[in-house]
């Protein structure tokens, strides 16, 4: 396994005020990896513990604002990891055609926007993109866009993982259900898997190491993958 | 005896073309819907063609509208569909923005329409085609964003097993 703490590197997460991208850019700024972080909050509500790295403040759902992030990084990265995200819990007939077209527009369309930009950093440092995906993409009841989207993100990653094989490592990494707050915002009603819920750093952790890990594009971050990094070191 | 009332939403060509005619052929009444509805033609048994965009929510509104009184539809086919091949970084981000707009957002958007109309008859069939899923294989053709539609079936199959009488049956068929 290799040790991301071995190199410095330079990263960009997407998603990265809140939830599982915050917790990426604070492990990787403990590191001492170099970061951009971008998010849709402006810089001015961010938490209190976000750490001491740039921060561009992009809406993943106007082309225009991602457009503009594209022209404002850095000439050279390692890794990209896209962590944004937005969904409902409710059923398809409950969903707006506004809020429909959003999710799609942060979960998918954002998602090749930025790798189609990205590329030519990435592929000048045989680099990797890691697309933050959801076990919802299996199938879950009352999340159907929402499933629906990152069931195409992986599509997405299969494809491009096939077509730039050699040049840019693509993986999409699949958490389980996460502490994250989306699930409430999202109006997912509070139950027992609450509880049973991991936690947003060892998922963050999990996203990190298993981007550099060789094998198959698609992983899933899970109880199991988690406690199996605590028991051995290393996922199964 | 009563006339299968059939929707078509992408019938100008493909598929939704030959869903058209099959359906005619058994006299169903049909209804078609497509961006160029002049490319559907005539066909006899077709009793309404109207034009729509399915990635503007607005379109489809108005198309709906028009299509009410033929409503509640015993099979609903969205066949609608484009795509865009080549290197993926070759590939103008705005033309990829617009196949996820037709293909994904819109058949989301058409489905979620119907269903808040009741539009689709009471054990209705809404049948959306898509390529197969094994295409995933093939390099340069993001037609690998296909699984979207399995995963929207699967999704809806789970969530409507609980009241099968009260909604419409939904498969995806690939070919």
């Amino acid at each position: 396994m290799t040790d991301p703490r071995r190199h410095a590197r330079s990263y960009l997460v997407t998603g990265a005020s809140s939830g599982i991208g915050l917790e990426i850019v604070r492990l990787l700024a403990d590191r001492k990896h170099s970061v951009v972080a971008t998010g849709r909050r402006d810089a001015s509500g961010l938490p209190a513990h976000f750490p001491d790295v740039p921060y561009l403040s992009a809406d993943m759902a106007d082309a225009a604002q991602r457009h503009q992030l594209l022209l404002q990084l850095p000439p050279e990265l390692d890794r990209a990891i896209l962590c944004c995200g937005a969904g409902f819990y409710r059923s398809i007939s409950q969903e707006t055609a506004a809020d429909i077209q959003r999710i799609v527009e942060v979960n998918v369309v954002a998602a090749i926007h930025l790798a189609h930009g990205l590329f030519p950093r990435l592929r000048e440092c045989r680099g990797r993109l890691g697309l933050v995906g959801s076990v919802a993409r299996r199938g879950t009841a009352r999340m159907p866009v929402y499933a629906a989207s990152k069931a195409a993100l992986h599509g997405l990653a299969r494809s491009l993982s096939i077509e730039w094989s050699g040049i840019v490592d693509v993986k999409v990494l699949d958490p389980g259900p996460t502490a994250t707050g989306m699930s409430v915002a999202a109006g997912r009603p509070a139950d027992w898997l609450n509880r049973l819920m991991l936690s947003p750093a060892a998922v963050a952790h999990g996203i990190i190491e298993t981007l550099e890990e060789g094998g198959t594009f698609s992983r899933t971050i899970s109880y199991v993958h988690v406690a199996r990094r605590k028991l051995f070191g290393c996922a199964a | 005896m009563r006339r299968v009332k059939v929707l078509v939403i992408g019938a100008a060509s493909g598929l939704g073309k030959a869903v058209v005619a099959q359906a005619a052929a058994r006299s169903d009444r049909v209804c078609t819907i497509d961006v160029d509805i002049h490319a559907v033609g005539d066909v006899d048994g077709v009793v309404a063609s109207v034009a729509c965009d399915i990635s503007d929510a607005c379109a489809i509104e108005q198309a709906l509208d028009t299509l009410e009184q033929e409503a509640p539809f015993d099979l609903v086919v969205i066949s609608a569909g484009i795509s865009a091949t080549g290197p993926f970084e070759e590939i103008d981000p705005a033309l990829m923005s617009r196949v996820i707009n037709v293909n994904l957002t819109g058949t989301m958007m058409m489905t979620a329409a119907l269903l808040k109309r009741s539009m689709i008859a009471r054990a209705g069939r809404l049948v959306r085609s898509t390529g197969p899923e094994r295409m995933r294989l093939l390099r340069q053709n993001h037609n690998s964003l296909k699984p979207f539609h399995f995963i929207l079936e699967h999704t809806l199959r789970k969530e409507w097993s609980d009241k099968p009488t009260d909604d419409c049956q939904i498969c995806v068929l690939a070919a």
